[in-house]
């Protein structure tokens, strides 16, 4: 009756639409699956209900039961929206199941951070008192309980639930997503750059990170509720120191023994937990992680420092994300001993995605700082290779210059013996003969053109000869042709194909040309023949040039010389003269080795 | 009568030139000139039946004067007067338009012999030039050049006949080997020669376009 009276007071009907705000409630402590009946022992309960206030040490089960009262039958879809339960809950309207969010029996689905709204089909309910039961499960000591209730319109009611999930829920979904996304991505600069381990850490940081915050939305966990909450509870703590050390090595801070201390803490604190055992284990949780506070705040000092001294957006950034997550830890310490509100929720995980975005900043800004360092170096280096390479090339010139110049001295040579030899030895002896006032003009004449034709053979092995032997004696023909007809001397041209020869050089193409020259114009001067015959042909690994005439003959003497030089040029050339003089004439027969 | 005209700055072998053609019932002096100035000034005039030309002028190449006459005066056989008869002269000569060559210690009669086998249509050639020739006119490659036309490459005959000079057959016994008369033999090579000049010309239209000098 009072009971009843209170619903009323607190309930007041302006309409059928009105949202209601159940504040009023009975509870009773019943293990059963239904609701318990009106006959049971109800004990009056305002809502929010914490049981680490109204009810500590204890846990299990318990029932709510809510009246409310409605003055016509709803023509439209209702519905029940409470922000907080801890740890599940199952909501009945007049006796019927509207709802459940999971398993009540170990390990409970975890709807702690979850608000929950179901629909009430508008069939259920009746003009007057209508009762809502809900069943709740709690674990001892850590928050559990009812929020409030509210009660009415399905479609004025699902806005602010919809708010309400996209925070607790979905929001940290995505940071998850956003925070273990950076991690790989600095996962994978690491693996191309494994000089910066800091990269590692910051992978293991944001992993760690993700992982731990799926507490905040997992409904079925795989172990006990006891092992999980030592996962939740100790890896918030390692993140923080794990962050304290990256923020550390970013400043350049080492100090191996101070990173060693905090290891052995983080290490510590899941052991001391699971030797409190499920009862105790949120005391200790709690002031594990409240040392690590002092820690933190240590920490933030260090940061407004080194943002002083640096003075760059990145070091104000970390310094005022820092600061963030430790008001933000302090709020939810707050909220965990329940100084706060109990429908409050924690607020840490969303800092904690600011500090990772600003993390991933410094990581980035860093690769991009070393990668622009590296392409400065290339191009450093291109300018170094291409003045390396100017050198060599300058290098390369010189050697060719002096290869130039070490031909040229050689051709040189070459050709000032020959024109000592050759044209300077016939020069004098015209010279002799215009001496001789008696000499014929004719002979001095003869005399000059053997000069001038000497000159031109000279000119003719400069040319390149390309191995072709029948194309040098072609032009010596053509150059005497001129002269064998002036004295009617008729030439026999047997030439025959010959096979190339690998050392016919300017050099030995003119101890060829000079040494057949020398052979014909001893003909023309001296044999008196009236026929000259010139035949090449192979024998062998030879190939032979012969010149024979019908003349009268070698008269040796004056061309002893000529003969001693034609001799020298053969051997010069690696192959023999071969000179067979008879009453019948001459045959001169020159042998060149095909191979060099 | 065959007008003859002679540029060369020697004055020695002018003379001695000069003297020759007069000499000779049939020739007629066109002109002898010592530079190419003067040389260009008499062409201006009118066209010699031949021109012998010293490639060393003092004031302009040789060769300029040869291609100059070439384009004007196709009728006009040109020669090269030159100590040695060497490739490089002679082939850049040909190359610009003349027809052959005269070595400048010919004996009269060599030099007279020439004019009038140029006259009648032929051309002296040396073994080595012809070597040279028949590399420079190679037969068709068509894949490696395919801008210079068949006709300005060597025939079979013109292979044939470049490939035995350049093994030092003389012109007669040239003819003897091919069953052809030596005038038959004498004028292949001024055609071939010919080929060389064109085919220098058409290098450079080539070469010009190549390089978008011309479209």
């Amino acid at each position: 009756m009072l009971i009843g009276w209170f619903a009323l007071l607190s309930v007041p009907c302006h309409g059928a639409d009105r949202i209601l705000d159940l504040s009023a409630a009975d509870i009773v402590l019943d293990a059963s699956a239904r609701p318990p009946p009106d006959v049971q022992l109800w004990t009056p309960q305002r809502l929010p209900d914490n049981w680490n206030l109204s009810r500590p040490g204890q846990g299990g089960q318990a029932w709510y039961r809510l009246r409310f009262t409605l003055h016509s039958q709803p023509d439209r879809l209702y519905a029940v929206f409470v922000v907080k339960v801890s740890m599940n809950a199952a909501f009945y309207v007049n006796g019927t199941l509207l709802g459940s969010g999971g398993s009540f029996e170990e390990p409970v689905a975890r709807q702690w951070n979850r608000p929950q709204f179901f629909a009430i089909p508008p069939a259920l309910l009746k003009p007057g008192e209508n009762v809502l039961h809900v069943r709740l499960r709690a674990y001892p000591n850590s928050r559990g309980g009812l929020g409030s209730v509210r009660l009415g319109p399905a479609a004025e009611l699902q806005p602010a639930y919809e708010r309400r999930l996209f925070v607790q829920t979905i929001l940290p979904q995505l940071c998850n997503i956003v925070v273990a996304s950076l991690g790989v991505f600095a996962l994978a600069l690491w693996w191309r750059r494994r000089a910066e381990p800091t990269y590692v850490l910051f992978f293991v940081f944001s992993v760690l990170w993700a992982l731990r915050s799926t507490h905040m939305f997992v409904r079925d966990i795989p172990v006990s509720a006891f092992h999980w909450d030592i996962w939740v509870q100790s890896s918030f703590g390692w993140c923080a120191l794990l962050f304290v050390v990256l923020a550390m090595r970013y400043s350049g801070l080492r100090w191996p023994r101070f990173e060693k201390v905090l290891l052995l803490y983080g290490a510590a604190g899941p052991v001391l937990m699971y030797l409190a055992g499920p009862e105790k284990m949120h005391a200790v949780a709690s002031n594990w992680s409240f040392v690590i506070v002092p820690v933190a705040i240590f920490f933030e000092g260090f940061l407004v420092r080194e943002a002083m001294h640096q003075r760059t957006v990145v070091s104000a950034l970390l310094a005022a994300v820092w600061a963030l997550i430790i008001l933000a830890s302090i709020h939810d310490g707050l909220v965990h001993r329940d100084k706060l509100q109990f429908d409050s929720f924690y607020l840490v995980s969303y800092a904690m995605i600011l500090l990772s975005f600003v993390m991933g900043w410094i990581l980035t800004d860093r690769f991009v700082t070393a990668l622009t360092a590296a392409e400065k170096m290339n191009v450093e280096l291109e300018q170094r290779v291409a003045q390396k390479h100017a050198e060599l090339e300058q290098h390369f010139e010189r050697l060719r210059q002096m290869e130039r110049e070490t031909a040229l001295t050689a051709e040189r040579r070459r050709i000032t013996s020959e024109m000592h030899d050759g044209l300077g030895s016939q020069l004098i002896s015209a010279l002799h003969l215009v001496e001789l006032t008696d000499a014929p003009k004719a002979e001095i004449a003869a005399e000059l053109r053997e000069a001038l034709d000497t000159l031109r053979l000279t000119i003719d092995s400069l040319e390149p000869s390309e191995n072709d032997l029948l194309t040098l004696l072609g032009n010596l023909r053509y150059r005497l042709e001129g002269r064998l007809k002036r004295q009617g001397i008729a030439l026999d041209w047997q030439i025959h194909d010959l096979p190339q020869l690998d050392s016919l050089t300017p050099q030995n193409v003119l101890h060829i040309l000079r040494i057949l020259q020398e052979a014909l114009t001893n003909v023309l001067k001296h044999a008196r023949a009236s026929r000259i015959a010139v035949e090449t042909g192979t024998s062998g690994e030879e190939v032979f040039i012969r010149i024979s005439d019908d003349g009268c003959g070698f008269t040796r003497g004056r061309q002893g010389r000529g003969l001693a030089n034609m001799q020298m040029r053969a051997q010069a050339l690696g192959g023999r003269l071969d000179i067979q003089p008879s009453s019948a004439g001459t045959t001169l027969t020159l042998h060149l080795p095909v191979s060099a | 009568m065959i007008k003859v005209m002679i540029v060369e700055d020697d004055p020695v072998f002018l003379n001695r030139f000069c003297k020759i053609v007069t000499a000779h019932p049939d020739f007629e002096l066109f002109a002898a000139v010592a530079s190419g100035v003067a040389a260009r000034e008499s062409l201006a005039r009118g066209a010699p039946d031949v021109l012998l030309i010293d490639l060393g002028l003092p004031d302009v190449s040789g060769t300029q004067i040869i291609r100059e006459t070439a384009m004007r005066y196709p009728e006009t056989d040109i020669m090269v007067v030159t100590v040695f008869g060497d490739e490089e002269h002679v082939l850049a000569s040909v190359e610009a338009g003349a027809a052959g060559y005269l070595l400048k210690d010919s004996l009269p009669e060599e030099f007279i012999d020439v004019i009038e086998q140029l006259r009648a249509g032929g051309s002296p050639i040396s073994p080595v030039i012809a070597r040279r020739l028949l590399k420079r006119l190679r037969p068709a490659q068509p894949l490696l050049e395919p801008d210079i036309s068949d006709c300005r490459r060597l025939s079979a005959r013109e292979s044939e006949i470049l490939g035995l000079i350049a093994k030092g057959f003389t012109f007669a016994e040239l003819a003897k080997l091919l069953e052809i008369s030596p005038h038959t033999v004498t004028t292949y090579v001024k055609k071939i020669y010919q080929k060389l000049a064109v085919h220098s010309r058409g290098e450079a239209v080539y070469e010009a376009s190549r390089r978008r000098l011309i479209s």
